[in-house]
């Protein structure tokens, strides 16, 4: 059981995607790479926004990283990315992209809109885990210690 | 330049001015002219002839009047031998109008009297010097008539004696002045003739023929010209008058027939017009509908292999967490999940190859098909070692106008099949070759495997089908390879199928026609 200090301290990642198996599977994948990372889910993308403007301002809350999928009901991965990234206090949390459309425009335009990274799915998880730890890295080169704290497991050995 | 210099009101056509030109006035004139003239003169001089003999014959009469009358008075005296009353006579006969000179003669043919009207009467001595018995006339010139007769007696009982002879000479000039009025006034009348006949010739020809065919000469240069409102409109009851009629109902004609094209035209133009606008929004909705259709396929593709990716994803992650806590038989089914799953992605992957594929063709390119075939030998390269089998490429590979990706799955496939069906351990080959022929490209992909049964050589080709042999069981393959083959041939209209004889290979050809895999000629050569 963890303390609220440590819940405060610990890397906080969103992943926005209807499709729940999908979730359930980024949140192993990363949880076997990182277990003390805090995965938060949710299924809708307007629901997502709603929530980002909702913690932007508190430094506990707000995301390190949102994982993004781009086929969703309503609103598209893409139009929350474009709203994120417009809105300034939402446009520095670092979004991937991970997707299963394979529209070969798409990579261009998402990182024309702002995105940090872009994956098809389905991605090894190695080089998935590997691009996670690389944007929360960049993210908080002032927080290393919390970071390190985090305890990111790089050479941990994978099945796939 | 026109014989007769006039200036008209419209230009001749250019042909004629490089020509002298003489205008038909002039020449018909000219002949009229020269007619009347002849006519004139030939009938002047007949009558001045004719008038001229009868007068000289009348003068000749008178003369032989005159000497009768003159023979009879002196027979008596020159029975008398009377010499004065003789030379009373002849000059009272000299006295006469007419009588220059009068000279009796004797029996003898002496000169017994003589009178004369001009002071010098030997001028006529030269005249008359004819026998006394002999009656003569004689013209001298236009103004002299000499006259010789001899005197016969004629009394009763006197047998004709000859008594003498009488010499007249007579003055003939009035009929000469006569004749010359005549023949003044003849001359003058012919050239009043052709005076006045050559202006009215000249009127005439203008009026009958030259006016209206110089009207019909401009108004026909001004239709060629295109002002389809010229008519001549010639009047007359002569040819050139029906001449213009039917030319102003030709120009009517021509008129009414190029109204009518314009508007058959005008027609024409509307309905090209409808039709271009028809066919290009006939093609915009194809064009919408192609892109519907890949948005669709695009959408299908995703949904369908959402639900695979997640199972597959998560039977990865089970192994990769709990692989220690996992019994072997588990281990293994799970495997098999995955397995499955990899072949149901890639089944939905070639049924949506097969579906691109039988939609029309786009993004054509020149397509060297040696190249192709050598790049997929490359891709193939460790299939190929590890099996060892050997391709060979023989003939001449041409370049083919193509969509590349789908002509790249034929060969692709074909050269799949052929590894992955070839049953020998070592000295397997595969014989690619292309040649051309009566205009199709003919393509062949043979191999030496275990071939394919006599009564599925078509089935082979349909979807989801495999050759079921003793041979084939054992690979995995999901039939849809070789529909694909068959589909892209059939787009391009040409035909796939197959040779083979069981336990010996079998040779699966390919066949496109050259005119549907045309190069154009402004393409560059794309690789």
């Amino acid at each position: 059981m963890k303390s609220t200090r440590d819940d405060q301290q610990a890397v906080r990642i969103w992943v926005v995607d209807d499709d729940a198996d999908c979730r359930l599977l980024v949140r192993d994948v990363i949880a076997t790479a990182a277990d003390s990372w805090q995965v938060s889910e949710i299924g809708n993308g307007a629901q997502a926004l709603q929530e980002l403007r909702r913690v932007a301002s508190s430094p506990y809350r707000r995301p390190d990283l949102i994982l993004l999928d781009v086929n969703m009901p309503g609103m598209s991965g893409l139009d929350v990315l474009r709203a994120a990234k417009a809105d300034p206090a939402l446009m520095d949390i670092p979004i991937v992209i991970f997707t299963g459309m394979t529209d070969p425009n798409m990579r261009a335009q998402a990182m024309a809109i702002g995105a940090a990274e872009f994956f098809t799915k389905p991605a090894e998880a190695a080089s998935f885990q590997r691009t996670v730890a690389a944007a929360v890295r960049d993210r908080l080169p002032a927080h290393s210690s919390r970071f390190n704290r985090a305890a990111w497991r790089e050479d941990k050995e994978d099945s796939r | 330049m026109t014989v007769t210099g006039h200036v008209y009101a419209h230009r001749w056509p250019r042909i004629h001015r490089r020509r002298l030109f003489i205008g038909l006035q002039s020449k018909s004139v000219l002949i009229l002219a020269l007619i009347v003239v002849a006519t004139t003169v030939i009938g002047g001089w007949l009558y001045f002839r004719t008038t001229s003999q009868f007068l000289r014959a009348n003068d000749r009469d008178d003369a032989q009047k005159l000497s009768y009358a003159l023979g009879t008075s002196v027979m008596a005296c020159l029975r008398g031998n009377d010499s004065e009353r003789l030379q009373g006579l002849a000059e009272d006969f000299v006295s006469r109008p007419g009588v220059d000179h009068v000279v009796l003669l004797d029996a003898d043919g002496q000169e017994c009297a003589r009178a004369s009207r001009h002071s010098d009467p030997t001028r006529w001595d030269g005249l008359a010097r004819s026998p006394l018995s002999v009656y003569s006339v004689q013209q001298v010139g236009s103004n002299v008539l000499t006259i010789a007769r001899p005197v016969v007696d004629e009394a009763d009982g006197s047998d004709g004696k000859l008594l003498g002879g009488v010499r007249l000479v007579l003055d003939t000039s009035a009929t000469s002045l006569a004749l010359a009025g005549l023949r003044g006034r003849i001359m003058l009348l012919g050239a009043l003739i052709v005076v006045c006949t050559v202006p009215l010739a000249y009127l005439l020809v203008w009026r009958l023929l030259v006016s209206p065919v110089r009207k019909l000469a401009g108004v026909t240069q001004r239709l060629a010209h295109g002002d389809f409102t010229a008519r001549c409109r010639i009047g007359g009851n002569d040819e050139i008058g029906h001449l213009g009629y039917v030319f102003d109902l030709m120009a009517d004609d021509i008129a009414t027939m190029r109204k009518e094209l314009i508007i058959a035209n005008e027609k024409l133009e509307h309905t090209v017009a409808k039709r271009t606008d028809a066919l290009q929004e006939a093609n915009s909705r194809l064009r919408e509908e192609m892109l519907e259709k890949e948005d669709f396929l695009r959408a299908v593709s995703h949904d369908l292999n959402a639900p695979l990716r997640n199972i597959d994803g998560m039977v990865s992650m089970i192994l990769m967490k709990w692989r220690d806590s996992l019994s072997d038989d588990v281990i293994a089914r799970l495997d098999r999940i995955q397995a499955n799953v990899k072949m149901e992605t890639e089944l939905i992957s070639d049924l949506l190859d097969l579906s691109r594929a039988w939609a029309e063709s786009r993004d054509c390119q020149a397509v060297d098909i040696g190249q192709m075939i050598d790049e997929l030998t490359e891709t193939f390269d460790y299939e190929l070692r590890q099996r060892q089998v050997e391709v060979v490429v023989s003939g001449e590979m041409p370049t083919l106008y193509v969509e590349r990706n789908r002509i790249r799955q034929v060969f692709q496939n074909l050269i799949d099949n052929a590894i992955k069906y070839m049953d020998k351990p070592s000295g397997g080959r595969i014989e690619i070759s292309a040649c051309q022929e009566d205009g199709w490209h003919r393509f062949t992909v043979s191999d030496n495997g275990p071939g394919i049964p006599g009564d599925q050589l078509q089935k082979v080709f349909y979807v989801f089908r495999r050759a079921e042999s003793p041979a084939t069981a054992s690979v995995k393959g999901r039939g849809v390879g070789l529909a694909l083959v068959k589909a892209v041939a059939a787009k391009y209209k040409g035909r796939a199928y197959v040779t083979s004889q069981l336990g010996q290979g079998a040779t699966f050809h390919v066949d496109l026609p050259v005119e549907a895999t045309s190069v154009a000629p402004e393409q560059p050569v794309v690789r």
